[in-house]
């Protein structure tokens, strides 16, 4: 992308505080989940029956759950899962929907319409209960949870870049670089490919937020990521049982669910408003 | 390369001829309904006979809508011809031992079209959208080098510096990005992407219409610099009679989808063939103030290339019609010295051209 445009992006994106917040709580996230293992106070798998549920206090900050474990290290572990989980289902839709939606976008007529009727078809499956099912008949492994988000969760990113495609190849250089001899494939991937960066980078940001909501969601019916590996869903659910007892076991893991997606979210919102032409206009 | 070969043989092209547009159609089908039924036909190109000799500028003039851009992309199979020939003497795909070979445009195959793109080039007329935002001007006049696996790396670099120059840009321009130069530089870039293949024939598509007055003028003279440079044969679509007269050896006069008239330069505005043209002609300003011009106002509107008139497409519009124009289709006949006319009354109007100062 050319100098100026960047330049300008990066100034819009700085005039919104929220954004800014988001995408600093998003890189510290990444951070903690990758030195998870050097910022945890505690071992998150050591268990401990002496010291079960024990409130607040200066070895255990954030207290210990039903088996003893410190809640403040499993919560550390457990930001690799969102973290993963969030990357890699968000690859895999982008991947996926990425590539139907430029097919179907560059190639357009009987293509386009099958292509386009298929993601009406994984839209109209009730996603969670395909999710369900599909946990309760396999094993459920953080894997499976990744696969099956992945691969249903392309469509929005398939109609997206099929609609920034459709405008893209009307484009004059578009029929230059045919008139040049460039083949369908280096038309796609040099000329078009590049136009579509701008939206992927939106929606991935809010994919990522997603998939960590659903794979919370999950988690907490006990179908996500399998005990003893931590993850925010599976600790909410451990802690629902004892609530009255010990609330900060739910407590806290709910609260890094919502501050990591709304930071997220804002983040989201600010990528768009800076990078996304249509917005420039925008009086702020 | 059996498919290439359409003629058995025998040549089509006269000799000095580069390229033959024989019946050339393009109509777009005009869908309605669920189920996409076809209920009309835009005739964009109807019948176009056209012939373009080796090394000369042919201007193609017309006003908006009359189909000139869609015969240009036509005959680069841009756009795919509904009918018709297009002959042309390929210089890459030539068998050993010749320069040149005649093809059939319009039947050859992929991969022998990927070759054709070596020989014929186009110039666009929006030098802003023309141009990727996102690449370099290296990397966009160094894309068919590329693409046809002719220079790579620092030599193809080197190449384009040369194409740089040759259009009047500095080499170190090629790592900058299109939007941070002018609309007349943003065309040179685009005529240094045309002649990057060194091609036989490039179609010019108004390439100065979207420019300043002040920078047209420039851009002109490149193009025919390098047409004396590299040996080009230009096919200039544009709608201004002025430049069209700067520019042109010889100017074809297009309405509604037909060629009405080809003629030598000279001799079209001195003595114009087809009542259109003389139109045309009369709304030329001339740069004299003692001169009273007799304006020709056409009555009505271009009729509708999906409906179109019956006999002569003019005849609603034409002030000399008669009779048979309204049943009978003219034929493009040679009224003498190489001067083309779609005009049943060719030879018997007295029709005015342009006065010379």
């Amino acid at each position: 992308m050319a100098v100026s445009q960047a330049g300008r992006a990066w100034r819009k994106f700085k005039q919104n505080r929220l954004s800014i917040a988001g995408g600093v709580l998003f890189i510290i996230l990444i951070l903690i989940a990758i030195f998870a293992s050097y910022l945890a106070p505690h071992d998150p798998y050591r268990v401990n029956l002496r010291q079960r549920l024990r409130p607040y206090s200066r070895e255990f900050p954030l207290g210990t759950d039903t088996m003893g474990r410190c809640v403040l290290s499993r919560l550390i572990y457990g930001s690799r899962v969102s973290v993963t989980v969030g990357f890699v289902v968000v690859g895999i839709s982008i991947i996926i929907g990425g590539l139907i939606g430029i097919i179907a976008g560059y190639f357009g007529g009987i293509l386009d319409s099958l292509l386009m009727r298929l993601v009406d078809v994984v839209i109209a499956f009730p996603r969670f209960f395909l999710l369900l099912t599909i946990v309760a008949l396999f094993e459920p492994s953080i894997y499976n949870v990744m696969i099956v988000l992945g691969v249903t969760g392309w469509t929005g990113e398939a109609r997206i870049i099929r609609s920034v495609v459709l405008s893209a190849r009307e484009q004059v250089y578009i029929e230059a670089a045919r008139a040049v001899g460039a083949s369908n494939g280096r038309i796609m991937v040099r000329h078009i490919l590049p136009s579509t960066v701008v939206v992927v980078v939106v929606m991935a940001t809010l994919g990522i937020a997603g998939a960590i909501i659903t794979e919370a969601a999950l988690g907490f019916f006990g179908l996500g990521v399998p005990a003893p590996t931590p993850s925010w869903g599976n600790m909410l659910f451990e802690g629902r049982a004892v609530f009255r007892r010990a609330q900060w076991l739910v407590i806290f893991p709910g609260l890094a669910i919502f501050i990591t997606v709304l930071g997220i979210n804002f983040l989201g919102d600010g990528l768009r408003d800076a990078l996304d032409p249509r917005h420039v206009l925008k009086k702020k | 390369m059996s498919t290439a070969n359409a003629t058995n043989g025998d040549n089509v092209l006269k000799e000095g001829v580069l390229l033959q547009l024989s019946k050339l159609k393009k109509f777009f089908p005009v869908r309605k309904g669920i189920l996409k039924r076809v209920v009309a036909q835009v005739k964009a190109v109807d019948e176009v006979d056209m012939f373009i000799k080796d090394r000369e500028t042919l201007g193609l003039v017309g006003e908006s809508g009359c189909g000139k851009t869609t015969v240009g992309r036509t005959l680069l199979r841009l756009i795919e011809p509904t009918s018709g020939d297009i002959y042309f003497k390929s210089r890459s795909l030539a068998n050993s031992g010749s320069t040149t070979k005649e093809v059939n445009v319009a039947k050859l195959g992929k991969k022998e079209l990927k070759l054709l793109r070596r020989d014929m080039q186009i110039i666009f007329q929006d030098p802003y959208s023309s141009l990727n935002p996102r690449m370099t001007v290296g990397s966009i006049i160094g894309e068919p080098l590329l693409v046809h696996g002719i220079a790579k790396g620092s030599e193809r670099d080197d190449r384009v510096r040369g194409l740089l120059g040759s259009v009047g840009l500095k080499p170190d321009h090629m790592k900058r990005y299109p939007h941070e130069f002018s609309g007349g530089q943003r065309q040179r870039i685009g005529v240094a992407r045309a002649l990057a293949l060194s091609p036989q024939l490039i179609v010019a598509d108004e390439p100065v219409s979207a420019l300043d007055v002040s920078v047209q003028a420039q851009v002109l003279n490149l193009l025919k610099d390098l047409q004396g440079e590299f040996g080009l044969t230009y096919l200039f679509i544009a709608h201004d009679m002025a430049v069209i007269k700067h520019i042109s050896d010889r100017v074809a006069v297009m309405y509604l989808g037909k060629i009405v008239e080809l003629a030598e330069t000279g001799d079209l505005f001195a003595n114009p063939r087809h009542p259109y043209t003389e139109a045309l002609m009369s709304a030329v300003p001339i740069p004299n103030p003692d001169y009273t011009m007799e304006r020709i106002l056409l009555a009505g509107d271009v009729p509708s290339p999906v409906h179109t008139p019956s006999g002569c497409y003019f005849h609603p519009r034409c002030q000399y019609r008669k009779d048979i124009c309204e049943t009978d289709t003219p034929q493009f006949e040679d009224v003498g010295n190489d001067h083309f006319s779609l005009c049943h009354f060719a030879r018997q109007l007295k029709l005015h051209g342009v006065k010379t100062r």
